[in-house]
């Protein structure tokens, strides 16, 4: 378990966070456990029902999938986003959407996935506001993937891939 | 003009049209002829006098000598490996425009200004801008396109000519009213038998611009035009017009002070000798605004939209005044007969639902 | 505003010879070329962000930024992407050729106005090029200028320019490199994502910083986005357009964006006169 404390500290540059009252920031690091990775260490597998939420305090971490026996890396997140999502709306129990490995060493706050869930659904308040920010964060990383598919460096005519 | 070196350029009919050639003698003029125009046609009638210049004007302007349609830059040759550019040699053609209109000179005037007046000088403009000279002729028969009034340049001409004449025809004479410009001007009337104009001359030649302005019909409002066009993006109007334009140019070709060009590099097939060539060019092809592998204006509508606000809007931004003249060419000449005067009001209209 | 410091001011079409010195390949498709004077003539000098009209003989002209270091007297170097004829031809260019040059025209970077600001560079694929010379120039002012933050994004690694460069760049002091890719090879151990997401993680004071970006439009587009959510000023934020040029002295009327002819009113405009024209106008 971690601090009240030693969780505002981690957490200050948690865009996830950002709008959350003391309340529910207490709620939170009720269920918070700080967790390292080493450099290359698989975070979850893709399908892998991990069930955990990871807020990222330090390191970078890539998001990859593997397609047609290669991997394909999609996205690197760092300090301050947020990963694993699938463990709290996750409802048929497909898993991880894909692979999440750390690209250097790693320090998380790891959540509970479905203690989470709980958490939101007995306090709605704070159910609603998780949901909210969650919300944000998948639309954020909607535009930024659209942008990948744009293939804006392309040159004109070129077949992407 | 001649004996001073000059090519006499005139109005002169030519493929069913009063166009601007090379004149050898007044026979040469279109004596007795005027045209008609209307959005989308142009035609010749016979006058009943002889008069020399009473018509508006045609699908040729000065652009098309000042700022010709095709000119060589250079040429470049390759010896052993390496290439030199050749020096210019070509003189410049000394010109003498006779019967040049108001709307002309305003219109040149705008070309002065871009092509020599702003960043940058354009030689080949400059320099036969320099050898010309103007013989200029006070409209006295507009055309129904005409809407020089509203665009604040004519009927009459008041600058940049050496000479210029009021053309009066009646039962009894054929004469001339003739204003001295510059030197020039005044050196080549004095070649010329010339008396003093009486008071009674003077009034008719007043007479004679102030019907010619009584004769222009069409209106183009121009009070907060450029600010409309520029909040008019996505105006409906735009797609109206789109469906009747066939984005073929010739308003860009015949308007007075269109000036894009394009650089065409060529070689001959040995390769031992290149070539550098500017050529008009039209913001209505699809080429125009190619970049990395495709153009930006594809459709008919931004094109059209592109010229027009280009025309009406932007050119106050760039060059401080409006880049048309009003000498109507454009609808003449446009096959579908698109009116800007007409098309213009529409933008002021309140937008049905989008 | 620059004057035109080429020799023969008298034409502005009329181009001068120079001699290649250098082909260098930074990728698949784009090579640097530096090129020295010919015919006795020096090179006329350049700002940040200008560019020339080269021509290989017989094929036709095209503007390439010059991605050089300003201070040396003796080059122009320019970086190609080979994506037309012309450009072809001119990467297809081995030392001891000739070509043309004409220029070096339009505006550029505000290198002086940025002095004691924090400076955020921005660039995308080839985006990086006409950048280049800034950063020479910072670099060798350094303390003339607070943190230098360089956020760069390419298609893939195999694309990204000036690799060396950037890692001899991120050890000056206060200085800051970051690059990512769309798509990452597997091997890859970089950033991946749109360069937008790298902003979060430059150190920077928005009050005293000044962002120059040249890249995709819709790069730039998004990166003015995320510098106004940071509280940068409009007028602190400069982009480097890119139109069809056939002539770069404002006669030919391809490069018009709005009211601005690209080659003389830019490429480089603060963002705050481009606004009003990049609100993703559909064929504007």
């Amino acid at each position: 378990m971690i601090g009240f404390e030693e969780f505002i500290v981690a957490t200050k540059e948690q865009d996830l966070l950002k709008g959350f009252e003391p309340q529910h920031l207490e709620r939170l690091a009720a269920l918070a456990r700080e967790i390292r990775f080493t450099r290359d260490q698989i975070i979850f597998r893709e399908g892998e029902q991990h069930g955990v939420f990871y807020l990222i305090v330090e390191g970078s971490v890539v998001l990859e999938i593997v397609a047609a026996g290669r991997s394909v890396l999609l996205q690197t997140l760092h300090a301050g986003d947020a990963m694993g999502w699938s463990s709290l709306i996750d409802t048929n129990g497909s898993g991880a959407h894909f692979e999440a490995r750390a690209l250097s060493p790693v320090r998380a706050l790891a959540f509970d996935g479905a203690k989470l869930r709980e958490t939101c659904e007995s306090d709605t308040a704070f159910g609603y506001l998780m949901m909210k920010s969650l919300l944000g964060l998948l639309t954020e990383r909607l535009d930024a993937t659209r942008m990948q598919v744009v293939d804006m460096y392309a040159p004109a005519g070129a077949v992407r891939g | 003009m001649q004996r001073r070196g000059y090519q006499v350029i005139g109005p002169t009919i030519k493929d069913s049209a009063i166009t601007y050639g090379p004149i050898e003698g007044i026979e040469d003029l279109p004596i007795g002829w005027t045209a008609e125009q209307e959005p989308g046609s142009y035609r010749l009638r016979r006058r009943s006098d002889a008069a020399l210049f009473a018509f508006a004007n045609g699908p040729k302007s000065l652009k098309n000598f000042l700022h010709p349609a095709e000119i060589k830059l250079f040429g470049a040759e390759k010896s052993s490996g390496a290439f030199h550019i050749l020096p210019n040699g070509d003189p410049t053609p000394r010109y003498a425009f006779l019967g040049v209109r108001a709307c002309e000179l305003a219109a040149m005037g705008i070309q002065d200004r871009v092509l020599m007046e702003d960043r940058y000088r354009d030689p080949v403009y400059a320099a036969r801008r320099r050898n010309c000279m103007v013989i200029a002729v006070q409209c006295t028969e507009p055309a129904a396109t005409c809407f020089c009034t509203s665009m604040g340049t004519g009927p009459r001409a008041k600058y940049f000519f050496d000479l210029a004449l009021t053309e009066l025809v009646d039962a009894g004479a054929h004469e001339f009213v003739v204003e001295v410009g510059t030197d020039l001007g005044a050196e080549l009337l004095s070649e010329v038998q010339s008396a003093e104009a009486s008071e009674e001359i003077l009034r008719r030649s007043r007479e004679a611009t102030g019907q010619a302005e009584q004769g222009i019909t069409r209106r183009l409002e121009t009070d907060g035009l450029p600010e409309l066009l520029q909040n008019s993006f996505d105006h409906p109007q735009w797609d109206d017009v789109a469906s009747r334009c066939l984005a073929c140019g010739n308003c860009t070709m015949v308007c007075p002070t269109c000036f894009c060009v394009t650089v065409e590099d060529t070689s001959d097939v040995t390769g031992d000798h290149a070539d550098r060539w500017r050529k008009w060019d039209s913001c209505f092809t699809l080429g125009f605004s190619y970049i990395h592998g495709g153009s930006l204006r594809t459709s008919t509508k931004s094109r059209y939209r592109q010229w027009l606000t280009h025309k009406l809007s932007y050119w106050h931004d760039q060059f401080g005044s409006s880049g048309c003249v009003g000498c109507g060419r454009c609808m003449a000449w446009c096959p579908v007969g698109i009116d800007l005067t007409k098309e213009v009001p529409a933008f002021a209209q309140e937008r049905g639902a989008q | 505003m620059t004057a035109l410091s080429h020799p023969d001011l008298l034409d502005p079409m009329r181009p001068v010879l120079v001699k290649v010195a250098d082909v260098s390949r930074e990728t698949q498709d784009t090579y640097t070329i530096a090129t020295e004077a010919a015919d006795g003539e020096s090179l006329p000098r350049f700002e940040p962000g200008q560019f020339s009209m080269l021509y290989s003989y017989g094929v036709g002209e095209a503007p390439i930024s010059i991605s050089g270091d300003a201070g040396d007297a003796g080059r122009l170097v320019y970086t190609i992407r080979s994506v037309g004829a012309v450009s072809k031809a001119l990467t297809s260019r081995q030392p001891g050729d000739f070509i043309t040059m004409r220029g070096p025209f339009g505006t550029s970077w505000p290198v002086q106005a940025a002095k004691g600001s924090d400076v955020l560079l921005v660039a995308g694929g080839i985006g990086l090029a006409p950048l280049r010379p800034t950063i020479y120039h910072i670099l060798r002012h350094r303390t003339d200028y607070g943190r230098l933050v360089i956020l760069y994004g390419a298609r893939s690694p195999k694309e990204l320019l000036f690799r060396k460069e950037l890692r001899v760049w991120a050890k000056f002091p206060d200085t800051q490199v970051l690059t990512t890719v769309d798509y990452g090879a597997p091997s890859w151990r970089g950033n991946v994502g749109v360069v937008t997401k790298l902003f979060r993680l430059a150190k920077l004071q928005p009050e005293r910083s000044l962002a120059m970006m040249c890249g995709p439009e819709i790069m730039m587009r998004l990166s003015v986005r995320e510098l106004q959510a940071r509280k940068i000023a409009d007028e602190q934020i400069y982009l480097s357009m890119e139109r069809n040029m056939k002539c770069a002295v404002g006669f030919c009327g391809h490069c018009q964006m709005g009211p601005y002819f690209v080659c003389k009113d830019g490429p480089v405009f603060p963002y705050s006169k481009m606004r009003r024209w990049m609100g993703g106008l559909r064929e504007l």
